[in-house]
């Protein structure tokens, strides 16, 4: 009996070499590597989504997995195998690094006054844009020096509708010091905690589809642009167009903000790699190397 | 072959082995040198493309790195222009390696500021050896 | 910068359009090189200009975009204008011509397959990487030649590092019969090893 057919009748797993295989081919797509610990974790996952396309066993589903007409599959996969949540202050390295580093930097060539626009995308339900609202207040000596201009966007009107109204629940605060929550928010009902207006009021949503070329236009001269665990969830070609209109988007000397696992590494060339002391950024920066 | 030697201004703590970074967008390359290296007692961390290479070299205190030529994204040259330009990378040893074999890609090497050279297939010996004086080791 | 509309363009308009495009192509800023690049994607008119332009572009983010724009072109026509770049003296142009070839499937395997016969081992390697993004009926006859008659042993690592991901069992004889030609070779025998582990994808094999 071939080793196929044998498969097809009993459950079925994931060998050593498969999932060695399997790895390093998604290392290579993605940049993701996995711990030695997340065997079982990757396993089912694949397992999963094994039975769900009707693939014969690993060999078949690996093979249509490399096809880059597969209809999303590895879009799918992805998903799958990371975690993205949202709340106030993810990631706050990120945010330590656009206080203290990078507008720093930026406004050393700016007259007070001036304009700063940092573009939230996407902004899901507001954590992201508000985040950097209030972070900026607290961290960043010079925020009342200048014109800080927030802009959010998505593509889904149901986030954008929640993000409006600022509402959000503990699991949403759970980074903030509690001085921080009775600064910036008021309880509404039993467990809603609600913005203040003020920072309600200095973040402007609006619907944005990534792909969507004019209206991704619609944005230039962006200073800072926070992208993170979007770019993740598209399919190469399309990955890649979006980076270009960001690029687009931001002026030159601009920075680009990606998830804290993510990496330009399988994107694109593009930016310039910057490193601050409390992250890597990327940076629209043109001249000859 | 000639080879320009980078002596580390510290010696190396005896307790903490060296990490080496390997840049190289062939699988099984990487995972040669990572069976060589760790042999020796170093720790091995990988990329595939100068740019992967670049952030993880910005981000990580990696003793010593070594790059091939031809990568995607970002090829090896590129790469150590980037790493010489960072201040926190400047210094870092670089072995370059590449299929070629000619003297003009020797000097290329040399100038976008590899310490040292080295023609594929490395053998374990050549790459054991050039790492180990490249560090300011003895080899054992 | 005009804009170039949709549908009703004449035959002159176009070329003007082109005419233009080639003078921005050429001029001083990087910023509008790029989107002139940018701007002529997926014209099939445009391809012999953006490869032309290829040839003495400096800026890396302007090669992006005519490898981008000759990508988006697409077919056999784009195919034969990168080609000649995995030649080149420039690593990143190599660099850029193999991803791009990746993205043209089926139709670079004609220009593809005159590559990997070149006389340069590194016009060779260079070929054998675009198999990797092939699907496995197409990359397995190209890289079981390889296998069975390429002398050269970083062309061979090559193909082995491919057929890793690539490879299917139908190529294991093929080899095991590389790593008895290349037994002195301790780098391709073990390359060739963990392709075989792969390849077989059970743990069979053992430590």
């Amino acid at each position: 009996m071939s080793v196929l057919a044998k498969r097809a009748t009993a459950t079925l797993s994931v060998s050593a070499s498969e999932y060695q295989k399997f790895c390093e081919y998604f290392y290579r797509r993605t940049g993701i590597s996995f711990a030695e610990n997340k065997r079982y974790f990757v396993d089912k996952r694949l397992i999963e989504r094994i039975q769900k396309t009707g693939a014969s066993g690993v060999e078949d589903y690996f093979e249509r997995l490399r096809r880059h007409d597969a209809n999303g599959e590895i879009e799918i996969l992805i998903n799958l195998l990371t975690i993205n949540e949202t709340y106030f202050y993810r990631e706050d390295h990120q945010l330590d690094c656009l206080a203290n580093g990078i507008l720093p930097e930026m406004v050393a060539e700016r007259r007070k006054g001036d304009r700063i626009r940092i573009w939230s995308m996407p902004c899901s339900t507001g954590e992201e844009p508000y985040s950097i609202a209030m972070y900026l207040l607290e961290n960043w000596p010079q925020v009342d020096d200048y014109d800080i201009e927030i802009m959010a966007s998505d593509i889904d009107t149901n986030v954008l509708r929640a993000a409006e109204s600022g509402v959000y629940d503990t699991r949403s605060l759970h980074r903030l010091t509690p001085e921080l929550v009775r600064k910036y928010f008021v309880m509404v009902g039993a467990e809603g905690f609600r913005l203040i207006d003020a920072i309600r009021q200095s973040v402007r949503f609006t619907k944005v589809n990534a792909s969507d070329l004019a209206e991704m236009r619609g944005f230039a001269n962006v200073d800072v642009i926070f992208c993170r665990n979007m770019l993740i969830y598209f399919d190469d070609r399309s990955r890649r167009q979006v980076v270009e209109s960001f690029y687009d988007s931001l002026c030159q000397g601009g920075f680009i903000c990606l998830g804290h696992s993510e990496s330009m590494s399988r994107i694109s060339s593009l930016f310039e790699v910057r490193k601050f002391p409390q992250a890597i950024v990327y940076q629209k920066r043109g001249g000859p190397r | 072959m000639n080879m320009h030697l980078v002596i580390p201004a510290e010696p190396v703590p005896e307790d903490s082995s060296p990490q080496i970074l390997v840049v190289d967008d062939a699988t099984v390359v990487r995972l040669y040198y990572r069976q060589i290296l760790e042999r020796e007692g170093y720790r091995v961390e990988e990329a595939i493309n100068g740019i992967e290479g670049l952030e993880k070299a910005l981000q990580n205190p990696f003793d010593l790195c070594i790059v091939d030529v031809n990568m995607p994204m970002m090829d090896g040259y590129t790469f150590l222009h980037a790493l010489r330009r960072e201040p926190v990378t400047h210094a870092m040893p670089a072995l370059m390696t590449t299929s070629e074999a000619c003297a003009e890609d020797h000097q290329t090497a040399l100038k976008a500021g590899a310490n040292a050279y080295l023609v594929k297939p490395v053998s374990r010996d050549q790459l054991a050896l050039y790492v180990a004086a490249l560090l300011g080791r003895s080899v054992t | 910068m005009p804009l170039i509309r949709p549908g009703a363009a004449t035959p002159d308009a176009i070329a003007e359009t082109l005419d233009l495009r080639r003078d921005q192509l050429t001029g001083n800023d990087a910023d509008e090189r790029r989107r002139a690049a940018r701007a002529l994607s997926g014209d099939p008119a445009a391809a012999s200009v953006l490869a032309a332009r290829l040839e003495c572009e400096p800026d890396p983010r302007v090669r992006d975009a005519l490898f981008g724009s000759l990508v988006d072109i697409g077919g056999t026509q784009a195919a034969e204008l990168l080609a000649p770049f995995i030649r080149n003296d420039d690593a990143s142009l190599r660099g850029g011509a193999v991803e791009a070839l990746k993205h043209l499937g089926s139709d670079a395997a004609a220009v593809l397959d005159a590559l990997m016969s070149d006389s340069d081992t590194d016009v060779r390697i260079l070929a054998i990487e675009v198999t990797r993004a092939w699907p496995s009926e197409l990359a397995s006859s190209r890289l079981l030649r390889v296998f069975e008659h390429e002398p050269h042993v970083n062309v061979c690592a090559a193909a082995v590092d491919v057929v890793t991901e690539v490879g299917t069992k139908d190529l294991l004889v093929a080899l095991a019969g590389m790593r008895v030609r290349f037994a002195g070779e301790p780098f391709l025998c073990f390359a060739i090893d963990i392709a075989r582990d792969r390849i077989c994808g059970d743990d069979a094999r053992g430590a």
